[in-house]
């Protein structure tokens, strides 16, 4: 992955991007009734949360001869699985969800229960931004434990959107 | 130093050299191009000879110009109302249909264009402004993962005519011949 300390940040695309994630994300069909992710929020036991890991940034700046401007933005963010006292069965079950949950981000297939399911368009953001892609950059997997016994597991992703305006 | 988008290219999407003018302008509907073009260039490909007599001297021999312009990336633009779209509707016809000949035929306008402000008001209107018969030829259709392309070249074909231009971002440009 890109460095994002060397490129600019988008700064009104973070939040369009974040708004526009966390409405699909919970809509995904795999969560259970009143399961939801929650944005930059570490629940005491358990729970799904999104971080955004370093903000949106524009990894290119293009300008046409007309003066239009167009640009590759990057938003990565975790999505951070929050479980206690899981046994290896389970915790191979949580994995296995994350990342049918990452393939279905992505616009994979998956099963759910009997039937597949796919996401059948990116987010949708206003103005002159579009997603591009949604991609996962890590697997899931085990990224601490607490002295409680409380699992962080962890998987990064990125989506890549475009930005146009005329300059 | 002049922005680049103040140099203006402009293809007429009627593709309809005889149709006849209106009455503030030649009656050609005209649309920008370059909407995702980092350059373009009208090339002049001068043809240009340099001999040596039987003295030992040299003279050139300058028989004009063979101008064209080549347009790539040019995206597909399929939303109603959509900057590109008229011309890539066009295109496509163009590419899809195999036309040949007068189908291919349309003018284009080439414009450089000058802000003045006087305080309260800017305005944008062109230093000179040429329009040219060219033909309008598609490359290819299809490209990589960015977007469905049709880049393409437009070859001028003569009756150069110096006029006016009005300034625009999108489609419905005007030129007015010089009296």
């Amino acid at each position: 992955m890109a460095n994002e300390n060397n490129y600019q940040p988008d700064v009104d695309g973070f939040e369009e991007v974040t708004i526009a994630l966390m409405n699909t994300v919970n809509s995904y069909p795999g969560l259970e009734e009143g399961e939801q992710f929650k944005f930059s929020s570490i629940e005491p036991e358990e729970g799904l949360s999104i971080f955004a890991s370093s903000g949106s940034f524009i990894m290119e700046d293009h300008e046409s001869i007309t003066g239009h401007v167009w640009q590759q933005c990057l938003y990565p963010f975790m999505v951070i699985c929050q479980a206690s006292g899981l046994n290896q069965m389970r915790k191979i079950q949580l994995k296995e969800w994350m990342d049918t949950f990452a393939r279905w981000l992505t616009r994979q297939p998956v099963n759910i229960g009997d039937e597949t399911v796919v996401l059948n368009e990116w987010p949708r953001l206003t103005g002159g931004r579009v997603i591009k892609r949604i991609t996962k950059t890590t697997p899931a997997y085990l990224g601490s434990i607490n002295e409680d016994k409380n699992e962080s597991w962890i998987m990064n992703l990125q989506i890549q959107y475009q930005n146009e305006f005329d300059r | 130093m002049v922005e680049r988008k103040y140099l203006a290219h402009f293809l007429s999407v009627d593709f309809d050299i005889s149709k006849a003018a209106g009455t503030n302008d030649d009656g050609q509907t005209y649309v920008r191009i370059g909407s995702y073009l980092e350059q373009y260039q009208e090339e002049l490909n001068p043809q240009v000879d340099a001999r040596q007599n039987i003295l030992g001297e040299q003279y050139v021999v300058h028989n004009g110009y063979q101008v064209s312009s080549s347009a790539e990336p040019f995206y597909i633009d399929t939303a109603v109302g959509g900057r590109d779209k008229a011309l890539s509707d066009k295109l496509q016809e163009i590419a899809n249909e195999r036309l040949t000949g007068d189908g291919c035929k349309t003018f284009r306008v080439d414009a450089l264009f000058q802000v003045t402000t006087d305080g309260t008001t800017t305005t944008i209107e062109s230093i000179w402004a040429y329009r040219e018969e060219c033909v309008v030829v598609p490359q290819s259709l299809g490209g990589d993962t960015s977007g469905v392309q049709i880049p393409f070249q437009v070859m001028n074909t003569g009756n150069r005519k110096k006029g006016t231009m009005t300034w625009t971002m999108d489609v419905g440009g005007a030129f007015t011949l010089d009296t």
